[in-house]
């Protein structure tokens, strides 16, 4: 009885391993709804400089207008109701909640901030391959569209 | 005799605690919250910046605008309106005839959601506001030679193939704005060529705040940018003596600035890195016709340069953040730390003289201002931004 007991709990640990934590690839696929990659992440921090705000609107504009072969996600950091409103018609004009992932989630925000080293409050573009491979992260700001690995997204 | 003496001991008792010389505590008691209405402005995080302009108005810096606000009601009674002011000839009319022949200004992109005006800081004082602003504009160069230049500073690694790329600049031109009582324009007003210093040109730095007293402003100033980006292993010594504080002069519808008020070799064995008397460098009080000033390294007062005495450190990782006000010799200032990320503070009032911390209360902001017996604190909640009301009491 007691050796019975004890396969018992045996298989029940087997069925529940630890849970690892998640990569960052992996949880931008989670939230995406299991969309593959590559992706093309956006952190928004609506606070940001006037300039950098005005850009992020403008570079938003330009990726939902086209078809693109990336899994585009937007993350934001956790507002009131009535701010979530208010964005919906200042930086998040004209976006389509129903193809374009919204999360608002502060770990996230904060995880995906980790692959850039400078100040971590910078709306953020973060570009991701089919692996999960970081292959860009800079801030909205800074982009001049030159770039080559952005030069398809937003010319 | 029995009367006498009955009399005698009646004055000691009420001369008594007037003699035993120690001075009251003061502490603040709440009187009154009042929601901020936000139907008409959507608040996105605590002002940058607030100050008591009568009984029952205050002035706020809403991230980049700014709103006059009844204290009684939450109501907003007014707002900065910027759209009469024409950013692109402003622009035209400050840039120099060098770059201008250089560049080309583009039509301003009125399509974003943030206006091209942006308010960065103000004063209140004689019934007028004085505004910072800055006026956003955009240009590309004229000659392929100057963009391809700008390119190798952005650090951009082009292929050979690609075509000459057609680079926007973005700029932004600073100026202060005079108004009346109702925000209406009465003069604009343009930075002047600055002095010349020890290590370059003296730069104005009123992003931070500044104070106006008639046609003088006194405001932050550096000649280096490391001043406030120095490595955390540099120690700036007092031989360096860096600029701190000046004192600016409006003259017609220019701004120059006049002289150096404060520098680091007003402080012993002074550094960026580790400064003890720790305070953020955008605010002033006028304490008895005596201005003061916060700084990083300490409060200071204008235009000597004496540093106010404390005879208590802050505490290893005590931050102050916001504004200070001397209130009756106390010194009534928020304070947190690094961990708590600005999110929660303590406000606090410390008597300098004996350096006992007489009150301290967690509050949700550090953005208040003094009228009077009462602190006026802009705070928030889960749901709500609002005005906690207290009195400054007496123990």
């Amino acid at each position: 009885m007691p050796l019975l007991r004890i396969s018992f709990l045996l298989l029940l640990f087997a069925c529940n391993p630890a849970e690892q934590p998640r990569t960052l690839a992996e949880e931008i696929r989670l939230v995406s709804g299991g969309k593959p990659g590559p992706y093309l992440v956006f952190t928004i921090n609506p606070n940001d400089c006037f300039r950098c705000v005005n850009s992020l609107h403008d570079r938003l504009g330009r990726v939902f207008e086209k078809d693109l072969e990336y899994t585009v996600v937007l993350v934001l950091k956790e507002r009131r109701s009535i701010e979530r409103q208010h964005l919906f018609s200042t930086v998040l004009s004209d976006l389509d909640t129903t193809k374009v992932p919204l999360i608002w989630d502060d770990a996230l925000y904060e995880k995906v901030a980790q692959n850039y080293s400078g100040a971590r409050e910078q709306s953020l573009l973060l570009m991701l391959d089919a692996q999960g491979k970081t292959i860009l992260c800079k801030p909205v700001k800074e982009l001049t569209g030159l770039e080559p690995e952005i030069k398809n997204v937003f010319e | 005799m029995r009367i006498l003496f009955l009399n005698f001991c009646l004055i000691l008792a009420l001369l008594l605690p007037g003699c035993s010389g120690r001075d009251p505590s003061f502490a603040l008691e709440l009187a009154d919250k009042i929601i901020i209405d936000e139907s008409q402005l959507v608040l996105q995080h605590i002002p940058l910046q607030v100050e008591m302009i009568d009984e029952s108005s205050m002035a706020m810096l809403n991230k980049s605008e700014l709103c006059l606000y009844d204290t009684r009601s939450g109501k907003l009674l007014k707002r900065f309106d910027n759209s009469s002011l024409n950013g692109d000839s402003l622009v035209r009319a400050t840039i120099g005839v060098e770059q201008a022949d250089s560049i080309t200004i583009l039509p301003p992109d009125t399509t974003g959601p943030e206006p091209l005006v942006q308010v960065r800081s103000f004063d209140h004082a004689d019934g007028e506001y004085l505004i910072y602003v800055y006026v956003a504009y955009s240009y590309r160069y004229r000659s392929d030679e100057r963009a391809q230049l700008e390119i190798k500073k952005l650090k951009l690694k082009l292929s050979d193939t690609a075509e000459a790329p057609i680079l926007t600049v973005d700029g932004a031109a600073p100026f202060f704005i005079l108004t009346d009582k109702n925000f209406s324009i009465k003069r604009i007003i343009s930075e002047q060529p600055s002095l010349g210093s020890r290590y370059g040109t003296y730069k104005i730095f009123p992003d931070m705040g500044f104070h106006r007293r008639r046609d003088e402003i006194v405001l932050r100033i550096y000649d280096q940018p490391a001043a406030f980006q120095l490595p955390p292993d540099q120690k700036i010594t007092q031989r360096d003596s860096l600029p701190m504080v000046g004192l600016a002069q409006i003259a017609d519808k220019k701004i120059s600035l006049k002289k150096e008020l404060l520098n680091t070799s007003a402080i012993p064995g002074y550094s960026y890195s580790s400064p003890e008397y720790g305070f953020s460098m955008r605010h002033y009080d006028l304490h008895n016709d005596t201005l003061l000033v916060s700084t990083e390294a300490g409060i200071f007062s204008l235009p000597g340069g004496k540093r106010f005495r404390m005879q208590r450190k802050l505490e290893a990782n005590e931050k102050p953040r916001g504004p200070f006000k001397i209130y009756k010799e106390r010194l009534l200032y928020c304070a947190g730390t690094d961990a708590d990320k600005g999110k929660t503070s303590t406000i606090k009032i410390l008597d300098p003289r004996s350096g006992e911390l007489e009150f301290q209360l967690p509050v949700s902001s550090s953005q208040f201002a003094v009228q009077g017996d009462t602190l006026l604190l802009v705070g928030r909640d889960a749901e709500h931004y609002y005005i906690e009301r207290y009195a400054i009491v007496e123990n």
